[in-house]
């Protein structure tokens, strides 16, 4: 076990467990941002990302409940993080269905757990047992750091497209806009939290790994979307020239 | 020249960290946030919700409709380039005043003008 890192070198340390397994570089997002898709694949997109990001406040509820009283500042990003996604204005799962009506599909279609897939089944219990199991700590840096904190990255290639190459309204597609902004304040509360409170080693190192296991755990949900939902449309398609950088 | 209005009690910002006020009809947020108070437009340039319903964070206050983060001194942000209005503000004598004269940036400011190194009133002690 090496030394405790200081908060600048594990702050690099977190961002560079993502690396090489971040999920704006999984085929679905490259078709996606490449302008390879059409209405249905996102359709089937938003009836799978609901069952991920809806209970989102249900997971950063056990993790509330698992930090210490003295942790005020900790629990306190938390529930800000699960006040501004459920009550703050528009519920965000809202927006996603209003997203997901444009492209054709209804929100008992969204709702029905039974129309996603199995790896998203999986990512969804991930999601449940590391915020109900692992540390706190631990639980923050895999939901928060290693999966929310990519978001920003991801929509910001994925938002222009929406508009300018599938068409969709502004309005429609509200629910990306609001996520660059959302995720990036979001994301930092979580860095905020696992700089402070991972404070030896150890946990830093647990840290590490769950975000390694997290960034892995998003994309191979967002390849699954491409094998389940998109390769039979394209069969000509090599994922890796929409990776253009060999494997995805 | 400054035009001061008084606008709250400190100690009511003291006790809420934030209120909202209104000065020819212009609903007006303050903030207070490690011993500064800061003002801006309560309206987001963005869609129009109340920032006095954000909370504050690293200096920035997130707005409850997209999360966009205004710099508390200077209303700007990154993330999209644009500027929230802000209006200047002093506190004298237990009293929070403000210039209802907005300012509004075109450019990002420097980083000298940013929290934490640009402040806003100074409540001083308690």
């Amino acid at each position: 076990m090496g030394e405790l890192l200081s908060k600048d070198e594990f702050r690099v340390a977190l961002k560079d467990a993502m690396k090489g397994r971040e999920a704006k570089d999984a085929s679905f997002s490259l078709a996606w941002s490449g302008g390879d898709l059409k209405r249905h694949h996102f359709a089937r997109w938003a009836e799978n990302h609901f069952h991920y990001v809806g209970p989102f406040a249900d997971y950063l509820g056990y993790i509330y409940g698992n930090a210490p009283d003295s942790a005020t500042d900790a629990k306190d990003f938390l529930l800000q993080n699960m006040y501004e996604e459920e009550l703050a204005d528009i519920r965000h799962t809202d927006l996603l269905i209003r997203f997901a009506e444009a492209c054709g599909t209804t929100r008992e279609r969204v709702e029905d757990p039974h129309n996603m897939n199995p790896v998203t089944r999986g990512l969804q219990s991930w999601c449940y047992a590391t915020s109900m199991r692992r540390n706190w700590v631990v639980a923050t840096a895999a939901l928060i750091v290693g999966l929310e904190s990519q978001v920003p990255d991801i929509y910001r290639r994925q938002y222009p497209p929406l508009l300018e190459k599938y068409g969709f309204t502004e309005d429609e597609a509200e629910f990306f806009e609001l996520h660059i902004s959302s995720d990036e304040v979001h994301g930092e509360r979580g860095y905020q939290i696992v700089l402070n409170y991972a404070d030896t080693p150890e946990l830093q190192e647990e840290c590490l790994e769950a975000v390694r296991d997290a960034a892995d755990m998003r994309f191979s949900y967002t390849k699954a979307l491409f094998d389940y939902y998109v390769k039979g449309d394209m069969p000509s398609v090599d994922e890796q020239d929409l990776a253009g950088i060999g494997s995805v | 020249m400054a035009e001061w209005v008084k606008v709250a009690d400190l100690k009511e910002l003291q006790r809420r960290k934030k209120l909202l006020v209104e000065v020819g009809g212009t609903g007006i947020a303050l903030f207070l946030d490690e011993g500064y108070v800061y003002a801006l437009r309560d309206i987001c340039i963005h869609k129009q919700r109340n920032l006095s319903k954000g909370l504050v964070f690293q200096g920035k206050v997130i707005c409850p409709g997209h999360q966009w983060a205004f710099d508390l001194p200077t209303g700007w942000v990154d993330e999209w380039g644009e500027c929230q209005p802000t209006f200047p503000v002093k506190v004298e004598g237990g009293e929070v005043y403000v210039d209802p004269e907005p300012r509004v940036r075109t450019e990002a400011p420097v980083s000298e003008e940013r929290w934490p190194v640009g402040r806003g009133a100074q409540i001083g002690e308690a």
